[in-house]
């Protein structure tokens, strides 16, 4: 009578326990250790690497939701300068429940220019830069964006005054980082009168015809007032820190008297989970045909999709090279480990253990090693590492970059170790169990 | 009684062509079940390369094997495993024990493969290392064992899941004359006891227990010699 070929899983997998518990509990401490700390590193290179790029943007993602989009962004479509639905969309959003807090903003590309007063020779050229001119309600920007609390020097815009705005830190010499691209404004600080220039329409009693106003407007082909700079506003977000804000009031005065005709509109909702149902109600009423109707993560920037997914991509480099070495070296270690156990790999064979106990020894050994190092890394990220960059955020021009990491991130990346060290376990014993068995006990 | 051990013709080769060496020339052998058989002969003669061969730890070049009725020529290693495993028991020269289990665990191994759960496996591997005067060593590792109790512990492990047929390789070539006594009583009381036994041997004073001796010289079975008397 033919006898199976392979005893019973049960006893395979238990005598496979037994070898590797045995190997694992009486082989050197200090080879225990290293490949632990091998281990380890390479967790640590999975996940802080990426975490880090990851942080990077994620800082930035965050800091754009904040402190320029709110939780839904709406904007005009490529090729706009105006909401053409501005009346309907605010009116909607003021009576909708989910929404917390909505501001308006009316946007106009403009120059500032400082230091005039002491321009004597005109020939030399202006202290003047490009910037985005922003109109405000500024009660409301404050409870969506709490721009007020982007202030690094001098007051906020009060919205019974006139004649004052704020200006981007980016475009002041003393705080931009990127004077190498163009000339900044300098020393201009709280108190300092600039020039802005503007397209602006000086029909100052159009109210818009909602309002009771007509649709004629006046170009005058380019307005310049002078302002006083109340106070300066620092963010790591280009669309704030590159912005010039004054009052709506003074906006309707002097750029655009129709209030029906916002360029953007952000809010932060009640609870941040409405963002996606409240995108698809507004769409449902038609407000996505003349507008961008998006959440914050929709909304945002196309350099910063380009930068996530180009650090994405650098990560998973990085984390696949780390990878690849952590196997090699389990491999190696497993495969010197199966090597010198050759004889007794044979005899194990001879005795009438299976060759899969054998395997799954080591491959067990490895999982051990693969286990304890994901986890004393998983310790280490989440008990000291994310806590240490929340804490410490990394300095970067355009954000501040913490430790992101994510506990779904975590397992499929302890995950792929795992897999990749047991499959380093495997092939090795493997290649040694598959040896002819009197070979392996002579050792020839 | 039936046949043990049963070979036509066993040739066994290494090497090709000009370099080829044959160590095995045509062996016929026959031994019945419940006979202490030892194989006797000049190192170089053939006969651990015999042994491998009936004891199915290496493939003939040509020839038949056949053990307890069973051609074993087109098993494949896993059947040869598995046959191993539940019919054949093997003592080693050096012992061959894994240094990271104890005494119990390596005798137990086979026993868990054979699927026994582990109170079982012990209970048996206690009760053999018992017999063979290792009470107290179940849980030495073989470096905290003599060469004698670790061939002791050998034989345990061979011997404990009952096996048809014992090989012994050698069993007293490491150990000292008293050792080695002790060794070769174990294996006359495992016969007294049924146990058929294949024991390869360069030593004739250890065929005293033995009721054939078999002589292999260059490959090739000799007359057979009467064991050794004193």
């Amino acid at each position: 009578m033919p006898e199976p070929t392979h005893g019973n899983w049960r006893a395979t997998w238990h005598v496979a326990f037994l070898l590797a518990r045995r190997q694992i509990q009486f082989s050197s401490i200090w080879l225990n250790l290293l490949i632990m700390a091998i281990m380890v590193l390479t967790f640590l290179n999975l996940v802080v690497i990426t975490g880090i790029l990851t942080g990077l943007i994620q800082g930035s993602l965050a800091d754009n939701k904040s402190y320029y989009t709110g939780e839904v962004f709406i904007s005009t479509m490529p090729g706009d300068s105006i909401l053409e639905s501005t009346f309907p969309i605010m009116a909607t959003l003021q009576a909708h429940p989910d929404v917390a807090a909505v501001s308006a903003r009316y946007v106009q590309s403009a120059t500032v220019e400082a230091n005039y007063q002491d321009r004597w020779d005109f020939t030399e050229p202006e202290n003047s830069v490009g910037i985005r001119l922003t109109g405000i309600d500024p009660v409301a920007e404050q409870a969506v964006t709490g721009l007020a609390d982007l202030l690094v020097e001098g007051e906020y815009l009060n919205e019974n005054e006139s004649g004052y705005v704020l200006m981007g830190a980016f475009n002041l010499a003393q705080y931009t980082d990127f004077s190498d691209a163009f000339d900044p404004l300098e020393n201009v600080r709280p108190g300092s009168r600039v020039k802005l220039t503007f397209a602006g329409t000086g029909a100052t009693t159009n109210r818009g015809p909602e309002n009771g106003g007509s649709n004629t407007l006046v170009d005058r082909g380019g307005t310049t007032a002078e302002f006083i700079v109340k106070g300066i506003v620092d963010s790591k977000v280009g669309e704030v820190s590159s912005r010039v804000f004054l009052t709506q009031d003074d906006w309707n005065r002097l750029v655009n008297p129709r209030l029906d005709q916002a360029t953007e509109i952000a809010m932060v909702l009640n609870t941040p989970q409405a963002a996606i149902p409240l995108v698809a109600e507004l769409k449902s009423y038609g407000f996505d045909e003349k507008a961008q109707v998006e959440t914050a993560e929709e909304a945002i920037p196309s350099f910063l999709n380009d930068l996530v997914n180009t650090f994405g991509l650098l990560g998973s480099f990085i984390g696949g090279v780390a990878v690849v070495v952590s196997g090699i070296t389990v491999f190696v270690v497993i495969y010197i480990n199966a090597l010198t156990r050759r004889k007794q790999i044979g005899i194990l064979k001879g005795i009438g253990v299976e060759g899969g106990a054998i395997e799954r020894a080591y491959v067990m050994q490895s999982l051990f090693y693969a286990v304890i190092g994901s986890s004393i890394g998983a310790v280490l990220v989440f008990g000291l590492l994310v806590p240490y960059f929340a804490a410490n955020p990394i300095d970067f021009p355009f954000s501040d970059g913490i430790l992101f990491v994510t506990g779904e991130g975590t397992v499929w990346r302890a995950g792929i170790l795992t897999v990749v060290t047991a499959v380093a376990g495997f092939v090795p014993s493997w290649l040694i169990v598959r040896q002819n068995t009197l070979d392996s006990i002579l050792g020839r | 009684m039936s046949t043990a051990i049963e070979t036509t013709d066993i040739i066994r080769s290494f090497g090709t062509g000009a370099l080829e060496t044959i160590v095995l020339k045509g062996i016929n052998l026959k031994i019945e079940e419940g006979e202490f058989v030892a194989l006797m002969g000049k190192s170089g003669s053939g006969k651990s390369t015999l042994m491998y061969q009936v004891s199915l730890l290496d493939t003939p070049t040509s020839g038949s094997i056949k053990l307890f009725g069973t051609v074993a020529d087109d098993m494949t290693e896993a059947e040869r495993v598995v046959f191993r495993r539940n019919n054949l028991g093997y003592i080693f020269q050096d012992y061959a024990l894994v240094p990271e289990l104890s005494a119990e665990e390596n005798v137990a191994l086979p026993l868990l493969m054979m699927g026994h759960d582990t109170a079982t496996a012990t209970k048996i591997a206690r009760a053999t290392l018992d017999q063979l005067g290792l009470e107290g060593k179940y849980t030495n590792r073989p470096n905290q064992l003599s060469g004698g109790q670790q061939q002791r512990v050998s034989i345990a492990r061979a011997t404990a899941k009952k096996p048809r047929l014992l090989f012994a390789d050698e069993p007293t070539a490491n150990l000292d004359g008293a050792s080695s006594d002790d060794v070769i009583d174990a294996l006359r009381e495992l016969h007294a006891s049924g146990q058929t036994i294949m024991m390869v041997t360069h030593e004739y004073e250890y065929t005293k227990y033995c009721e054939r001796v078999i002589q292999i010289e260059d490959g090739v079975l000799i007359d057979e010699r009467e064991p050794f008397r004193a």
